[in-house]
């Protein structure tokens, strides 16, 4: 015997009621995210035998990304470093990273950066750093496609001009603009394209959306030996300085670090000269 | 609380089951896509300047940079005691126009547009996880029977026989489990057996501690209320519960045992006074000997010896009194003597079974139409009348 139909409508409702609330339950289970944050990757890193013991790193600012985890790699291994430092970190950004405050409180131990760049953000600079080596003056020229690039109007009247964005770059924006502006060539605006990397200068390069554009000794990316021509500009690229902070210099690490310097292969053919006290270092 | 068939009931949680870990799974693999798509797209847009200055100055291969950037998002899922989802990773699926690989058994992908600026135009990242099937398991099926047990204890619909079935007893002083599992028993019964049961506890006649022997007997299914009111009546009389039933379960009919004095009716034991019972004795012999068993009332002047006689004998056999014997012995059988009797047997059996079971027990009377005085018979038929060695 069971109860009529419209009894059984607020039991109905109830069963409802409860799933309702099973399945909303289950709606609002979540698994939490863990926090995420990426790393500086325009940066190398690791760590020297006393890693362990001591968490002070040597910090180097460079202007390159390459050979930089081998710099850094070859100062880890050092025993010398090792008793200094935990570990070596290599950053890389534009030249016009630096800054007066970088240099003042001596955020970085070792700077590789242009002599008139450092002096000019701070006339004391050399209160604070030491020159210890010179990456040597390297000619610049202007590559073009299809024909031998002429410094003439009429060269550059229909050409498309590849610079880097970065007005502090020798090679890739005062040369060139120097180069044009002594030899009285115009350019119009749309003439003059900017583009934010190296790499998006190149690819541009070889895509042809720009005609022309300069590289420092012959290394050409990516560009085929037969198709592209070279034109030396007049002026070369000023040396590039290592710098190593005062108190440092006048340490045995300088000699250690000088020695790193000079095995990196970006410098194969004509390593850094080692300037002032680094002098003395033995080779 | 009854749970039902396990027919019904193992099936429905089991779907419920499946239905519940379907939907917590799809929930949270795509809250889990929505949240990581949205962080990881701000991460990288804010990190753009250090993803592009990778290559500075160089013309290097992005493996490495890939390797860093999938080192960084490898553990996407915080580590909790109870993870749902685990091995939350991504991985980087290109870098502009540079493929990846290692992409097998993506989730989801984001595509990440980056600001122009730096010269990167956007990144793709593969997301990858996997369900914790233990975890979501345990936790559906805890929910899902957590749920089971809720409808299961939710109260079901009465139908309002059985209601009023409840509160009844209720009211008498059972308990409410008790009532309850009673009241649902009782609704089972045929209509006269609840009757007849209703209106026994009415009469608090019988002790709700025996409602539960009474209701499981199969006799309580296939009484009559002839029978009931039988069970009734001996409940009155102080029979306990068993011969009550014992008694309404017997057959119409006298048994009679004089050596004990006792006329068992309907299986109920009687004990009339002597001389009645005598009397009593000897209209059950008429019935069964005679053909129609009537006895006409002796006439006035003449009282009739012979069945005087007889009587007399019976009355010294079984114990009755010297009085009815003398009165017998010197007036003989007289109608006054059958009346007043007849007339103490049917008080004493009214008062013993009430005025409508002792109906079919009582006298018939007639008028003899040769002589125009009353005769009486035993009513009982002669096939109901025993006597007991």
């Amino acid at each position: 015997m069971r109860a009529p139909i419209r009894l059984w409508l607020p039991y109905a409702g109830a069963c409802i009621a409860i799933l309702f609330i099973a399945f909303v339950s289950v709606s609002l289970v979540r698994q939490p995210l863990a926090p995420i944050s990426l790393g500086d990757y325009a940066s190398e890193f690791c760590e020297t035998q006393s890693a362990a013991q001591n968490d002070a790193t040597f910090q180097v600012l460079s202007l390159t990304s390459s050979y930089a985890q081998l710099f850094a790699q070859t100062l880890c291994d050092s025993p010398l470093v090792a008793q200094h430092f935990g570990s070596v970190k290599v950053t890389w950004r534009p030249r016009g990273f630096l800054t007066a405050q970088h240099i003042i409180e001596q955020d970085y131990h070792l700077i590789w950066n242009r002599d008139y760049l450092v002096h000019g953000l701070v006339p004391e600079f050399d209160d604070f750093y030491s020159a210890v080596a010179e990456t040597v003056s390297y000619p610049v020229f202007w590559v073009g496609k299809k024909e031998r690039p002429q410094l003439t109007q009429t060269y550059f009247a229909n050409k498309r001009v590849g610079l880097l964005d970065d007005s502090y770059s020798q090679s890739f924006f005062q040369l060139p603009q120097q180069t044009l502006r002594e030899a009285g060539i115009v350019l119009n605006d749309d003439q003059r394209r900017l583009y934010p990397s190296l790499q998006a200068l190149y690819t541009a390069f070889n895509s042809g959306e720009v005609d022309i554009i300069t590289s420092p000794g012959l290394q050409l990316w990516g560009l085929d030996a037969n198709d592209a021509h070279t034109l030396a500009l007049p002026h070369h690229s000023p040396p590039v300085t290592w710098y190593l902070s005062r108190p440092m210099a006048d340490s045995p690490l300088l000699c250690e670090v000088v020695r790193a310097l000079v095995r990196i292969p970006l410098f194969k053919e004509e390593p850094p000269s080692p300037q002032g006290p680094a002098r003395s270092c033995a080779r | 609380m009854t749970l039902g068939p396990w027919r019904y009931w193992l099936p429905a949680g089991f779907g419920l089951w499946l239905a519940l870990t379907a939907l917590c799974s799809w929930q949270l693999g795509h809250r889990f896509q929505q949240q990581v798509t949205e962080t990881l797209n701000t991460l990288l847009r804010d990190n753009t300047q250090s993803i592009a200055l990778y290559h500075l100055e160089t013309h290097s291969d992005s493996t490495q940079l890939a390797e860093r950037i999938n080192a960084d998002l490898a553990n996407l899922c915080a580590e909790t005691r109870v993870s749902l989802l685990r091995d939350c990773h991504a991985r980087v699926q290109r870098i502009d126009t540079i493929p990846f690989s290692g992409q097998k058994g993506t989730r989801a992908l984001i595509d990440v547009e980056l600001p122009e600026e730096y010269g990167l135009q956007s990144l793709s990242l593969n997301v990858f996880y996997d369900y914790h099937w233990a975890a979501v398991l345990s936790v559906t099926a805890l929910l899902a029977a957590l749920c089971l047990t809720a409808i299961a204890g939710l109260p079901r619909p009465m139908p309002p026989k059985q209601a009023q079935w409840q509160q009844t007893l209720q009211l008498a002083g059972l308990a409410k489990p008790d009532a309850k599992s009673a009241a649902h028993r009782l609704c089972q019964l045929p209509d006269t057996s609840q009757s007849a049961i209703r209106s026994l506890l009415d009469a608090e006649l019988l002790p709700l501690a025996e409602l539960h022997t009474l209701c499981e007997h199969p006799s309580a299914q296939t009484f009559s209320s002839t029978q009931w009111a039988w069970l009734e009546q001996a409940l009155r009389r102080g029979e306990d519960l068993s011969r009550a039933i014992h008694i309404a379960d017997c057959d119409e009919g006298i048994i009679f045992a004089p050596q004990r004095r006792e006329v068992r009716i309907h299986g109920l034991p009687l004990s009339l006074p002597a001389t009645p019972f005598i009397y009593y004795y000897w209209y059950a012999q008429r019935r069964v000997h005679d053909e129609a068993g009537w006895y006409i009332n002796p006439a006035a002047n003449r009282a009739d010896r012979d069945n005087a006689n007889a009587l007399i004998a019976l009355l010294e056999q079984f114990g009755g009194h010297g009085k009815a014997i003398n009165d017998l012995r010197e007036k003989g059988l007289r109608a006054k003597t059958l009346d007043q009797n007849r007339s103490k047997i049917k008080e004493e059996l009214v008062r013993a079974l009430g005025e409508p079971l002792a109906q079919g027990y009582l006298f018939d009377m007639e008028r003899d139409p040769r002589t125009s005085r009353n005769k009486y018979r035993l009513s009982t038929p002669v096939e109901r009348i025993h006597f007991d060695a």
